[in-house]
């Protein structure tokens, strides 16, 4: 915008410009001085000029470095810029499994790995003894670890060092090692609940147990950032825009519960080295919400140790192996048979003075001792095998074959174990005429530990089919279950419950009848099939027992399945299997918190009315 | 016109000076900001390790150990709240169950036993 130019003429002094421009009014001046006045104002003019010429230009140039550095580097810059920028990673953890109080089962943590680089080896030949005696390893080991790969260098002497050895390395000063942050994972509780946890390989990925079958699930990604350094490598700060953050999965809250599985493994390595057995399972659970409390398995498996145990260790027998039931399985035909109203509780049986029976097909059938006439209740408390095939007699075949499979038999019971399977139980329509009289002595049908287990809370909730979980009720998993069925009713499982307290009272199972608790059980002692010869093997047992407690209303059950005692020892259920049984259900109750036979009464009608 | 260039160009400095100020700071909390989340990633990790740490000690094998070593001979503590040692879950269950069971008491052919 210009000022319009006044037509009046101004007064007052007179500007620079004007004096510059003006010519004098008079003929008079002062001559030289008003030029060299005249002449510095032009010189101030021109010099500011020329500043403000120079600075624009020296901005604009720099504003256009700016623009090309960002947009278009010369490659040495765009290597310099490169170099001082570094990616790191945030850690994302493998999601832990806790047991059912929140105690930590398999948890990740950062551990570092130990690498030579021999290139930067100052001292070659007394490297591999500075090495094996200042960290304890065997100096030839590492000589040989260095020769067998010369080339690289990367060398992993050690995939976990121990807080002793890191320690030990930090002092030792010594070039050419060198360490780097790997996680690892660890399992805190050893060998408690090993074969169900599985393990993880040093990828990090499962190759074993919950581990691998929930790999999944539990597997997390790792973030990332970039960050600028200074010159000497330090960093200075993260570039935000370039921050990508972790993904942890959720944890995972199993259903056991590390005390009782603790106890379940002691009891059960105790009995099993007591009888010199092959191997042993034990599984306890929650009658009514069908969570697996524990699962013990014997030998013991340490995950932490995987490399070092035999594969054979590693199985969660109790989901993987199949036995023959035995006398436990008598229960299940015998609760059915009385709820379907064939046998009465007071009805004779003529289980033969002789001891043996032979069937109208030409079967002969034998009992341990010559039982005489026993009413229905008394076959079981004295598991009569006569007794139970006569019952059987009265249904038919397909009858049988539907109430075995109504209590999941022959088919895994969707507790989500991995290596799960099914049992054996032939189709209806290849059944024998030995069949009928077979499988209600626990014969001709291959049941898993858990199936039995689960089969025997039946009984102990008062009928009800549950679907065995592995994750802590009030996991979404959990309460996925299918819902509870109806096998049994409620009168025949109460009545079921009391004869086989008589089992334990005055039947097969007299060696534990507890002074603690009011336990429940069928013993049972069952050959172990020939696959060679056919038939069964004359000295090689299973020994199991199943029970549950307090009778009145049950908080657990318990089975327990050993694989071949030394029968020189002892092979019968009721004397190697069943104190275990009884010894873990006294820990376990007291535990929980049930008070004991010898507790005051009124506290324990407390408990019945709280329930 | 010259204390006026010379006021802009001072004008212009102190600015300039100013600015430069404020990203210095800038970039000082940011290398704060990263130093911190250098010390959280740390502080992770050592979490982890005494979340470890913590469960080797407390298992019931170690507990049981160290028990065993100290030669003291401990009791099943006798519930003097028995209401509050149920879990909740498990007698929400049992409560269903329980009402099932009071309406089906015969057996399946009808006959009461």
């Amino acid at each position: 915008m210009f000022r319009r130019r006044s037509r009046h003429p101004r007064t007052g002094p007179p500007r620079s410009h004007e004096v510059l421009r003006s010519r004098p009014a008079h003929g008079f001046t002062h001559g030289g001085e008003a030029e060299e006045t005249q002449r510095s104002a032009r010189r101030v003019l021109w010099v500011g000029r020329v500043m403000i010429v120079t600075l624009t230009v020296v901005f604009l140039g720099l504003l256009g470095r700016v623009a090309q550095l960002q947009t278009h580097p010369e490659p040495g810059v765009a290597d310099l810029l490169d170099s001082q920028v570094a990616s790191s990673n945030v850690l994302a953890r493998r999601s832990e499994i806790f047991d059912r109080h929140g105690r930590p089962l398999a948890v990740t943590r950062v551990a570092q790995r130990l690498f030579i680089d021999p290139r930067q080896i100052r001292d070659r030949n007394t490297f591999s003894e500075d090495v094996g005696y200042g960290l304890d390893y065997e100096p030839a080991w590492v000589e040989q670890t260095l020769a067998a790969r010369s080339q690289s260098r990367y060398i992993v002497l050690d995939h976990r060092l121990t807080p002793e050895r890191l320690l030990a390395l930090k002092n030792l000063r010594l070039t050419g090692l060198a360490t780097e942050p790997v996680l690892v994972r660890d399992y805190p509780q050893g060998h408690t609940a090993g074969q169900i946890i599985g393990f993880v390989g040093r990828e990090g990925s499962g190759l074993d147990g919950l581990e691998l079958a929930w790999d999944k699930r539990l597997v997390a990604t790792h973030g990332s950032y970039q960050f600028l350094r200074d010159a000497r490598k330090r960093p200075l700060w993260v570039q935000t825009t370039s921050y990508q953050p972790q993904q942890e999965a959720k944890s995972v809250r199993l259903s056991i519960d590390i005390n009782i599985q603790s106890i379940a493994e002691r009891v059960l390595g105790q009995t099993v080295d007591k009888y010199n057995a092959e191997s042993g399972v034990m599984v306890i659970m929650d009658p009514v919400t069908g969570e697996i409390i524990a699962m013990a398995n014997y030998p013991l498996f340490d995950p932490n140790h995987f490399g070092d145990t035999p594969q054979d260790a590693r199985r969660n027998r109790a989901v993987t192996d199949v036995f023959e039931p035995g006398s436990t399985f008598k229960p299940i035909v015998w609760a059915a048979l009385t709820d379907m109203g064939v046998m009465k509780p007071a009805q004779n049986v003529d289980c033969t003075t002789a001891g043996v029976w032979r069937t109208p097909y030409g079967r002969n059938l034998r009992d341990a001792n010559p039982l005489g006439t026993l009413t229905w209740d008394g076959v079981l408390i004295k598991s009569s095998n006569i007794g139970m095939a006569k019952g059987a007699e009265e249904i038919t075949s397909r009858q049988l074959y539907d109430m075995v499979t109504a209590y999941g038999f022959g088919q895994p019971t969707g507790s989500g174990l991995p290596g799960e399977i099914g049992g054996l139980v032939n189709p209806a329509n290849k059944w024998t005429r030995y069949s009928q009289s077979s499988i209600p002595m626990g014969q001709e049908i291959g049941v898993t530990g858990l199936q039995m287990v689960r089969a025997f809370c039946v009984l102990a909730n008062g009928g009800y089919m549950v679907t065995p979980t592995i994750e802590a009720v009030g996991t979404a998993e959990a309460d996925t279950r299918p819902q509870p069925v109806r096998v049994l009713s409620e009168a025949a499982a109460a009545h079921t419950r009391e004869v086989l307290r008589r089992v334990v009272t005055e039947g097969t199972g007299r060696k534990v009848n507890s002074k603690l608790y009011s336990l429940f059980g069928k013993t049972g002692t069952a050959q172990l099939p020939d696959p060679v010869r056919g038939g069964y093997h004359q000295d090689r047992y299973v020994a199991s027992f199943l029970a549950g407690a307090p009778v009145e209303d049950p908080r657990l059950v318990i089975g327990c399945f050993i694989r071949n005692p030394d029968k020189k020892i002892g092979h019968y259920g009721g004397v190697v299997a069943a104190p275990a049984v009884m010894q873990v259900m006294e820990e376990s109750l007291q535990y929980l918190g049930v008070p004991t036979l010898e507790a005051d009464p009124a506290q324990r009608t407390q408990v019945v009315l709280s329930q | 016109m010259f204390p006026k260039v010379l006021f802009a160009i001072l004008a212009a400095g102190a600015i300039g000076a100013g600015l430069l100020a404020l990203r210095h700071q800038r970039l000082t909390m940011k290398n704060e900001m990263a130093l911190l989340h250098r010390e959280m990633d740390q502080t992770r990790r050592e979490t982890w390790d005494l979340q470890i740490r913590i469960a080797e000690r407390s298992s019931p094998v170690a507990l049981r150990d160290a028990i065993l070593r100290t030669g003291i001979e401990l009791e099943p503590l006798a519930p003097t709240d028995v209401t509050t040692t149920l879990d909740p879950a498990h007698v929400a269950h049992r409560r269903g169950i329980d009402t099932q069971r009071t309406r089906d008491t015969t057996y399946a052919d009808g006959v009461p036993r």
